[in-house]
């Protein structure tokens, strides 16, 4: 199976069954630019909906 | 008007049309077609709203349509302007015009730096953290709503989540060194001693 970094980013946010985790956990281990995709991955967990929720916004003439 | 038709009409500007006018900028990053697009959008969904299947959620829907009508929008600019796509954005979208907030000053800089992190990505890969990430929509929904393959959502949201955590692994790695120059440069030998 070759590891994209779409799977790195399914690996990363638990999407994958054990199987398929496995394999791409084995695969980040042996590669140095996955590594560096999963650690990118991890840091960017942040909070989307919170952060754009209190995110200020113009007023809306429409409303 | 039937009673569906203003029952629709009723629940968008309920509970919709704030999510719908974010969604709107975002899309177009611009206060005055946002403005435009919402309103063609209600238009749009109202004279449309036969074709509503209640079983599926209602702000998808008025999101894909949204979507498309500034897809075309955007279609009609190019042959308008020759193939420049990119319109002018004299107001530009300033989200730090306005509004409330009871969070604090760091957290606020914090939702900040989150924020800008999506704004700085390509349109394609905005969109698609926007919807999935910030709206909750599943990835079949967002390509939906897009109009694109769900592997195309996806890719974009790996190559998305890439480059936002790039951006704050080096905003973390310049904000220690500056810590560590700093305290070096407070030391009477800048800190040599413990080179």
């Amino acid at each position: 199976m070759k590891v994209e970094i779409e799977d790195v980013r399914a690996w990363v946010d638990g999407e994958l069954d054990e199987r398929q985790a496995n394999a791409v956990a084995n695969a980040v281990k042996g590669d140095t630019q996955l590594k560096k995709a999963a650690d990118a991955v991890r840091t960017s967990q942040l909070p989307y909906r919170e952060a754009f929720e209190q995110a200020p916004v113009p007023e809306c003439r429409t409303h | 008007m039937s009673d569906d038709k203003q029952n629709l009409i009723d629940t968008i500007a309920d509970v919709e049309l704030p999510a719908l006018w974010r969604f709107a900028l975002q899309v177009t990053r611009d206060k005055d077609d946002a403005e435009d697009l919402v309103q063609r959008t209600c238009v749009r969904a109202i004279e449309q709203s036969s074709r509503y299947n209640d079983t599926g959620k209602l702000k998808s829907w008025l999101f894909r349509i949204a979507h498309n009508i500034w897809r075309n929008e955007l279609r009609s600019r190019a042959i308008r302007e020759r193939g420049n796509l990119m319109a002018a954005n004299p107001d530009g979208l300033s989200p730090s015009e306005c509004t409330h907030d009871n969070s604090t000053p760091e957290t606020r800089l914090e939702f900040q730096d989150v924020v800008n992190a999506v704004e700085a990505l390509p349109e394609g890969q905005r969109l698609v953290i926007q919807l999935v990430c910030a709206s909750g929509f599943s990835y079949a929904e967002t390509a939906s709503i897009l109009d694109i393959a769900v592997g195309t959502v996806m890719s974009r949201l790996a190559r998305a989540r890439v480059t936002i955590g790039e951006q704050f692994l080096h905003d973390e790695a310049y904000e220690s060194n500056r810590k560590l120059s700093r305290t070096n440069n407070m030391m009477p030998n800048g800190g040599e001693q413990f080179l």
